[in-house]
């Protein structure tokens, strides 16, 4: 036989409120002895009539299946008649609300529906509830894909469309199985289990599902298991949930799955999973962050962390700062240079075109006629310059005194004057005389040095 | 191997179910950044020293309004814009929140500072879905009195996008001098407030209770409002 059991419970957060309600409903019709059609829906928290809706979707989709559907071993005819029955619960939640004068989304809810043979598993699915199945060789699988958002409270509930909807069969023979709203299936496949090897908290649901640890056997036994999970999910059996809980389980009494080792049904190390969470984000993050709630530190050893990673980043900043000085140094000389560079070309610039200007004036005289030539303007300075030493040293007096007279007249007929050494004594004089070699007609140097 | 129990008809063995701890992981996580004008103006009406104030007095509310656990949740991120932008933290606890000593001057590089922001949150939200770790939606706040002086339009449809797609939430607060005009070019309009009198202290208050009951909410909780500060005003819409 095919037994079952269904439980929705309010949840602790509802009750605190004056007007709080269940938002969650389920059901579970069974056609005959081997087959049964169950559904679930969590009313979105932020849809002011969302009890209804849930309570509108359930209904709908099991008298739509079970007026419907004949056994049959096509796959397709169950997932068919799944799809209809979600466009059905559609359309109809949108009627009722529109009749009420009531925006549809007041009324939105998630949904999942299960058609279940005693051994294949038909689902759809939209919301973030979802199944938990157990195989005939004892394993648990995920049957269902969560419709989460990134957010953990975001989800893609009915009024979504069917873009949002996904409908499918279980791979493997089915011997049992739950369907839960997400309060208790996010303790069932806890994200802590999202990168282990078994993603489904094993310890906790085969309580429900393994009739290895569960007496269900006969109607008597599933009247039983009603009160006790019901007494269960409703009093304290799962802390720290307080949103509506519902679960519904189905148990084909006919298959015991077989048993795993016992490592399989082992307690998780729920603290070496939380730090392994912290260390694979702060990985992907470049961080080192103290979680003191899932490492015991000392008071010590977190203050220095603390203070270790001010000094760090203080660090960090004055090394910013003195590096921008230094910049700012760098550029400041750069500028410096550069202007004092331009000043001496605007100098040599401005050097050379009146040097120029004063060149290109000499250039103009000699060009006006002037009787000198270049030899005779030298000798001209050349001989004030002499005649200038001459006249203030009576040496000069004494020697001139010496020279015999005719040849002074013939010098003074010349219209010369004739610095005297011993060596132009006996040469002739002429007009031109080059003072090119000046060192010849030079006195020597001691006498005149002034 | 396990042997099938004879059990007198009672949900398995009662009392071993009764004390069996059940784990339940509660955490969620909240990355929330918040992106800081530093330029040159700021130096007016003593507003930085107010914004340092501000930092630190949200850093000892969160802490002290908050369990070990929840402040485990809380993640913050400090991203300050002048005339550069700098990270000054990444994302950390805020038990481990840097209380920088700000100082103004410069330009305003609004475009590049919200651009590094969106940056650091979508990273954020990959080190949380990799690590199975649930989060709340990231909250971005930009605390400005002025208006970009770089090229901001990419960063603001950027920013439109990640609002439209749930990726995040954000809020400008501008202080006197804020061109909040320019501002509804970026940010959506009901999402800019008004700051009077540089009150960054007023306004890290409300920020930090604003947290508090979301970290704290459990499923199906409702939400609850926190009241804005009397120096906190709606701007009037172009």
């Amino acid at each position: 036989m095919l037994g079952f059991f269904k439980i929705s419970a309010i949840g602790k957060s509802h009750l605190a409120k004056s007007d709080g309600v269940c938002q969650d409903y389920s059901d579970v019709v069974q056609t005959n002895e081997d087959m049964i059609i169950a559904a679930i829906a969590d009313g979105l928290g932020s849809a002011e009539k969302s009890d209804i809706g849930s309570q509108i979707a359930v209904k709908t989709v099991l008298d739509h299946i079970s007026g419907r559907i004949k056994p049959s071993k096509k796959a397709d005819l169950y997932i068919n008649a799944l799809h209809e029955a979600f466009q059905f619960a559609y359309r109809t939640v949108i009627t009722y609300a529109k009749n009420q004068n009531d925006d549809p989304k007041m009324y939105n809810t998630t949904l999942t529906v299960a058609i279940y043979n005693g051994k294949d598993l038909y689902y759809g699915q939209c919301g973030d509830g979802g199944i938990v199945a157990l195989t005939y060789d004892g394993d648990y699988i995920c049957v269902t894909d969560v419709m989460k958002g990134e957010e953990f409270n975001e989800t893609f509930p009915l009024l979504c469309g069917e873009g949002y909807w996904t409908f499918g069969k279980a791979d493997l023979p089915i011997c049992a199985f739950t369907m839960m709203t997400d309060g208790i299936y996010d303790i069932v496949c806890s994200p802590l289990l999202a990168n282990e090897k078994q993603k489904i908290y094993v310890p906790f649901i085969r309580r429900f599902m393994d009739r290895n640890v569960l007496k269900a056997n006969d109607p008597e036994d599933f009247r039983k298991l009603q009160e006790s999970i019901s007494a269960f999910i409703s009093g304290n059996g799962i802390p720290g949930v307080t949103d509506d809980k519902t679960i519904v389980g189905v148990i084909n009494t006919k298959v015991v799955p077989k048993l795993k080792d016992e490592e399989y049904y082992r307690e998780p190390d729920w603290k070496a999973l939380k730090r392994k969470q912290y260390e694979i984000m702060d990985r992907e993050y470049n961080t080192s962050s103290v979680r003191p709630h899932v490492t015991p530190q000392k008071s010590a050893g977190v203050s220095e962390n603390y203070r270790a990673q001010i000094d760090d980043c203080q660090r960090k900043l004055a090394e910013e700062k003195a590096k921008n000085k230094k910049l700012a140094d760098k550029l400041m000389k750069a500028l410096f240079v550069e202007s004092i560079l331009i000043l001496i070309l605007i100098a040599a610039i401005l050097l050379l075109v009146f040097g120029s200007e004063k060149k290109s004036g000499h250039e103009k005289k000699a060009e006006s006629g002037s009787s000198f030539s270049a030899a005779d303007s030298k000798k001209e300075k050349k001989k004030t310059e002499k005649t200038d030493d001459l006249s203030s040293q009576p040496a000069v007096t004494n020697i001139i005194s010496k020279i015999p007279e005719d040849i002074i007249s013939k010098v003074q007929i010349a219209g010369e004057d004739v610095v005297v050494t011993d060596s132009t004594v006996d040469e002739p004089q002429s007009d031109d005389i080059s003072t090119s070699d000046d060192a010849d007609n030079e006195p020597p140097a001691a006498e005149y040095a002034e | 191997m396990l042997q099938q129990k004879e059990f007198n008809g009672d949900f398995i063995n009662q009392e071993d179910f009764n004390t069996t701890p059940i784990f339940s992981d509660t955490e969620k996580h909240l990355a929330c950044i918040f992106v800081l004008d530093t330029s040159g103006s700021m130096t007016l009406h003593n507003a930085i020293d107010q914004l340092n104030m501000g930092l630190k007095i949200f850093k000892e509310q969160t802490i002290r309004d908050n369990s070990t656990m929840a402040q485990a949740c809380i993640d913050i991120a400090l991203i300050s814009f002048d005339s550069k932008v700098q990270v000054i933290q990444d994302f950390t606890p805020i038990s481990q929140m840097i209380t920088p000593n700000l100082e103004a001057y410069g330009q305003t590089k609004m475009g590049e500072a919200l651009d590094t922001a969106m940056d650091m949150i979508t990273r954020r939200k990959k080190a949380y879905v990799a690590s199975g770790t649930p989060y709340f939606r990231p909250w971005l706040f930009c605390i400005t009195d002025g208006q970009p002086t770089d090229g901001y339009k990419e960063a603001a449809e950027r920013l439109q996008w990640m609002e439209e797609n749930r990726k995040l939430v954000s809020y400008c607060i501008g202080v006197e001098g804020c061109n909040y005009s320019v501002m509804q070019e970026i940010f959506d309009p009901n999402s800019i407030f008004g700051l009077k009198d540089c009150d960054f202290v007023g306004l890290f208050k409300f920020v930090s209770a604003s947290i508090t009951p979301v970290i704290n909410s459990k499923e199906g909780t409702p939400s609850v409002d926190v009241d804005i500060p009397s120096s906190m005003f709606r701007i009037p819409l172009n």
